[in-house]
């Protein structure tokens, strides 16, 4: 070896040493999942997920404790709960949870929490509960509606609907179901009993996705399809009747309008309009009275530029708003909780893509 | 081996002792039957064919990959080569399925795959699924690292896989030459592969064909630490390379190249899922005209091709059948000019996409025009090199500018510096804009600047050991990031700046031991891309790696050749990688161990080449990508006869 070698490693020593002094610890820190203690007034936030990256949750907000916990399915059951969490419905003692792309409903102890079973169902989206020992499941990409027994935990039966994607359910002495197909302008009343269609009811909009009903006992369905085109549109009707008389369709056809729910008193509706481009105008909460004859044109709460909303909820005690932000579904979701005039509460980080709330009553 | 700490120890340990070990062996002058193994990662003019990167890009970084390891992976996929030998990260969905590759940190669009220098990306996607390249129709494969966008064209930000096929070569006299190389392997996996050519001195003839097929039915751990067997993997695939070359005189030759293949593969469910229908058949045709006249200090070249690919996706579980069909039109017209100390480049290519969306029954065009001209000057006997490059790109309505200035120099006989600075750019893809229903057209390219640095070491430490080194370091920043985000559907966005630097390395150690020859070879690099700035409303991922980008990556390969044996182990390590932009979910690191041997003899002339690798000895249970089960112990073995 000659003298210019040993200067050439001697550069490559001094190299490298930069080099290595450079690197950054590889290990990430663990994730800690604390154990929740389980109290009264709980808010749950149902976690999509990323789709296809199996990373759905729940989380929980205790407000008396001003306590939140990121997943409190994996930490009390050591499990994750799999691939879009759709909804969570309170039947008796347990929480039914649709895990939509896991083809599975689990089933926890509302007390506990703990995983009682699963079971395996299409593409489940929403439960409808009848009684006690039966519930209608709605399926994404079927005709199909499922039925199953919330007290045995078992799948009974199934019926199809004239149209697929079965998305909003409302029971109001019949059971009212919404076909989110962009073929469909029809709310069908199903008799629970038979689980035959009893009446079809037309409605102004296509793809009807989800059924409300207010102080009146007058039905809301909420109609549209963005990316097949289909704008936007509520439709108000006497279940009675089956007459629609109002309705009310969203001008750009641009803007999803997404989960509607109504105030405690039934008198105000709350929405979600998306403007998927990123950009500000139409988008954030909206609400309306019944009685309006219009659909309001400003927010109530205003989403900022490349934000947009996709979980809302009332807590029913307190009259405060939760709004969910997935800020792109590639992170943890934050929470925003706002007073019943729109001024913001507090705000804290979720699951990643936070779709829905649920509060203990 | 789970902690950094740990490898880090390793790591020095190796380059310490291989620096240090001063053992006097004696050489012995006897070769083996093997190909010789050639040095990887130095010399440009060695590794690629391309012009392009080996006359006027000095500064660049350009790691190869030498004929024998390429031997050891002829029945398998760029995929698994790239995993194995190269310190890229492969974000591979499962055995044989979908595989993109991360260099530096870019995304897959950022990075191109370039065929004899055609860019051969999907025209929607802009992305190559390198699972679809199979080896036993390539000659020849190297990485270009960084940004070379004035030499290779807008929408090389990470850099550029370079697969190629040998050069014509005529011969005075007919000659002929036949290989069927043939494998069997764990989970039903089977190969055949025909290469056969015939040269004179007008014409040289090569045909490849291949059909592979595999079940892919390993055994896996499920969520509930169950052993289960994957479902719903099946592979078949099958193509054909045909390239015929005319000699029109002495100076000239005019080439024609076909390559059509298909796969038709089930996609089996990710853990989370309880059933998967799902298939997909991904056809690709890919045709190109090339001719070119060298005479004297002059080089005149025009090529053309055309590239249809198709991909057809279904979800029975669903009912969703999804269709795509693009078509690209590439041609490019060149000049160059040598003198011993100037050389100079200018060329002018042409790239036409489209792609149809049968929802909405039309077509949508991309049209990418450029002119491009480089200048290489060669002084101080020979030691510095400097590149200046310019492209002029015009994209639809986009228009842009794309300097580039490299350099290399020989500071010492046995080391090289070099450097290089980049301006990169990359425009939103077809399917970016227009994909149905959320393709977003107000999006905006992704821009800004690459710059990279490095040195070449060959030291001969005694007459039998010699160690080749290699390090670089990079730093790139690129503005409006476009990321797919949301929901329901996914649309991309342009949403952040992103800030990449790291290094790399690539040490060797050969060592000529009487009949022996033993390497000693480990590859890392070390990744630090993240989000420096964001449009989203309190987001977290500033600070923050970006997704599937592990810090760290590397390969350690020691073995021996001895006579017409070859031994190689190769261990490879791939650190955390973040399913989250906040760094709120990650994967665990992990690392495979794999065993290559082959063995050549001679039968009656006719050489036969035996070929047997056993992958993941360690049987370790590992996701490159969340949920996605990867396979324990497998095996493959092939025989290739040289028949003519």
């Amino acid at each position: 070896m000659g003298r210019e070698d040993y200067k050439a490693l001697k550069y490559l020593l001094v190299c490298l040493c930069i080099l290595w002094a450079s690197c950054v610890k590889d290990k990430p820190s663990d994730i800690y999942h604390p154990t929740p203690t389980n109290t009264t007034g709980n808010v749950y936030i149902v976690c999509e997920g990323m789709y296809g990256a199996g990373n759905a949750a729940l989380s929980l907000y205790q407000p008396s404790k001003d306590c939140v916990y990121d997943d409190i399915f994996y930490s009390i059951n050591h499990q994750t709960l799999g691939d879009v969490f759709q909804s969570m419905t309170p039947i008796g003692d347990k929480y039914f949870l649709c895990i939509n792309h896991s083809d599975l409903i689990v089933v926890i102890q509302k007390s506990t929490w703990q995983l009682l079973t699963t079971i395996n169902v299409h593409q489940p989206r929403y439960i409808l509960p009848i009684s006690d020992t039966k519930a209608y499941v709605s399926s994404l990409y079927s005709k199909k509606v499922y039925v199953i027994n919330p007290q045995s935990m078992h799948l009974t039966d199934s019926f199809n609907m004239p149209y697929s994607n079965t998305e909003g359910m409302l029971l109001y002495n019949n059971a009212f179901l919404a076909t989110w197909d962009i073929r469909s302008n029809i709310l069908y009343s199903i008799n629970t009993s038979t689980d035959q269609i009893e009446q079809s009811i037309t409605l102004a909009g296509n793809a009807p996705q989800e059924v409300l009903l207010d102080k009146d006992n007058n039905i809301w369905v909420l109609s549209g399809n963005i990316d097949s085109g289909k704008r936007s549109t509520f439709t108000r009707l006497d279940p009675n009747s089956g007459q629609a008389f109002k309705y009310y369709t969203f001008s750009d056809s641009t803007v999803d309008a997404i989960k509607p729910l109504m105030n405690k008193t039934k008198d105000t509706i709350y929405f979600i309009e998306v403007n998927y481009s990123g950009k500000a105008q139409n988008n954030g909460i909206y609400r309306m009275s019944i009685y309006d004859d219009a659909l309001p044109t400003t927010p109530f709460i205003a989403a900022k530029t490349n934000q947009y909303f996709w979980a809302l909820g009332i807590e029913p005690k307190t009259g405060n708003i939760y709004v969910g932000d997935p800020k792109g579904f590639y992170q943890k979701g934050t929470v925003y909780i706002y007073n019943g005039a729109g001024t913001l509460q507090k705000q804290f980080n979720v699951g990643t893509g936070p779709g829905h709330f649920y509060f203990d009553e | 081996m789970k902690h950094s700490s740990t490898y880090k120890c390793i790591y020095a340990a190796v380059l310490f002792i291989a620096l240090l070990c001063n053992t006097r062996i004696y050489a012995q002058s006897a070769r083996d039957t093997l190909s010789e193994v050639k040095v990887k990662g130095k010399m440009h003019k060695h590794i690629t064919n391309n012009d392009k990167i080996n006359v006027f890009s000095p500064g660049q970084r350009v790691q190869g990959i030498d004929s024998t390891t390429l031997q050891q992976y002829r029945l398998q996929s760029a995929a698994n080569l790239l995993t194995q030998q190269v310190p890229v990260f492969v974000k591979t969905y499962g055995f044989n399925s979908l595989a993109t590759f991360n260099i530096r940190g870019a995304s897959p669009a950022q990075s191109q795959v370039l065929w004899n220098g055609i860019p051969i990306q999907n025209a929607s996607l802009g992305i190559t699924d390198i699972s679809l390249l199979p080896l036993s129709l390539i000659d020849k494969v190297s990485m270009v690292y960084g940004s070379s966008s004035a030499m290779l064209g807008s929408g090389n930000v990470g850099g550029a896989l370079l697969i190629e096929n040998d050069i014509p070569h005529f011969d005075s006299a007919r000659k002929y030459s036949l290989d069927i190389n043939g494998g069997v392997g764990s989970f039903g996996q089977n190969q055949l592969s025909i290469k056969s050519t015939y040269s004179d001195d007008r014409w040289y003839i090569s045909a490849k064909v291949f059909d592979q097929a595999a079940d892919n039915d390993f055994t896996y751990k499920s969520n509930k630490n169950v052993e289960e067997k994957l479902s719903n993997a099946k592979l078949h695939g099958a193509g054909g390379l045909l390239n015929v070359a005319y000699k029109i005189s002495d100076y000239s030759t005019i080439g024609f190249t076909a390559w059509y293949q298909q796969y038709d593969r089930q996609i089996p469910p990710a853990l989370f899922e309880s059933i998967s229908l799902k298939a997909q058949m991904d056809n690709s045709l890919r045709l190109m005209l090339d001719w070119q006249r060298h005479k004297d200090r002059t080089k005149w070249y025009a090529k053309t091709a055309f590239i249809q690919d198709g991909i057809e996706f279904n979800d029975n579980a669903i009912g969703i059948l999804s269709i795509s069909h693009t078509q690209q039109y590439f041609q490019e017209l060149g000049w160059e000019w040598q003198t011993l100390h100037h050389k100079f480049m200018i060329f002018s290519p042409l790239q036409f996409s489209s792609i149809d969306r049968p929802e909405l029954q039309d077509t949508k065009q991309q049209t990418k025009v450029a002119l491009a001209s480089a200048y290489a000057f060669t002084t101080l006997h020979e030691k510095l090199n400097i590149a200046v490059n310019l492209r002029g790109e015009s994209i639809n309505d986009l228009s842009v500018a794309l300097p580039g200035l490299n350099a290399s120099y020989q500071i010492l006989p046995c080391i090289l510096l070099r450097a290089n600075a980049q301006r990169t750019y990359r425009a939103p893809t077809l399917n970016e804009l227009y994909f149905v229903p959320w393709g977003n057209t107000s999006l905006k390219p992704e821009q800004g600047w690459n710059y990279d640095a490095g040195y070449s070491l060959k030291v001969k430490l005694t007459e039998d050991i010699t160690l080749i080194h290699d390090a670089a370091i990079f730093d790139r920043l690129i503005h409006d990031w476009i990321i797919w985000l949301g929901a329901p559907i996914l649309t991309p966005h342009n949403i952040a700046t992103v800030h990449s630097h790291g290094t790399e390395t690539e040490s060797k150690l050969q060592w000529q031991l009487a009949k022996w020859q033993l390497h000693l070879g480990l590859n890392s690099s070390y990744v630090l891309a993240t989000t420096q700035s964001s449009y989203i409303t309190g987001d977290g991922s500033i600070g923050k790696q970006i997704p599937y980008t592990p810090h760290y990556n590397g390969q350690l390969n020691v073995g021996f050749t001895f006579h017409g044996l070859y031994l190689n182990y190769n261990h490879t390590f791939t650190g955390y990688r973040y399913v989250t932009a906040d760094e709120s979910q990650y994967l665990s690191d992990y690392s495979t161990g794999n065993v290559q041997l082959m063995y050549n003899i001679h039968m009656h002339k006719h050489p036969i080449r035996f070929n047997i690798q056993c992958n993941n000895i360690w049987d370790q249970h590992y996701q490159v990508v969340a949920y996605r089960p990867m396979p324990g112990i497998n095996w493959l073995a092939g025989l290739q006869l040289n028949l003519f």
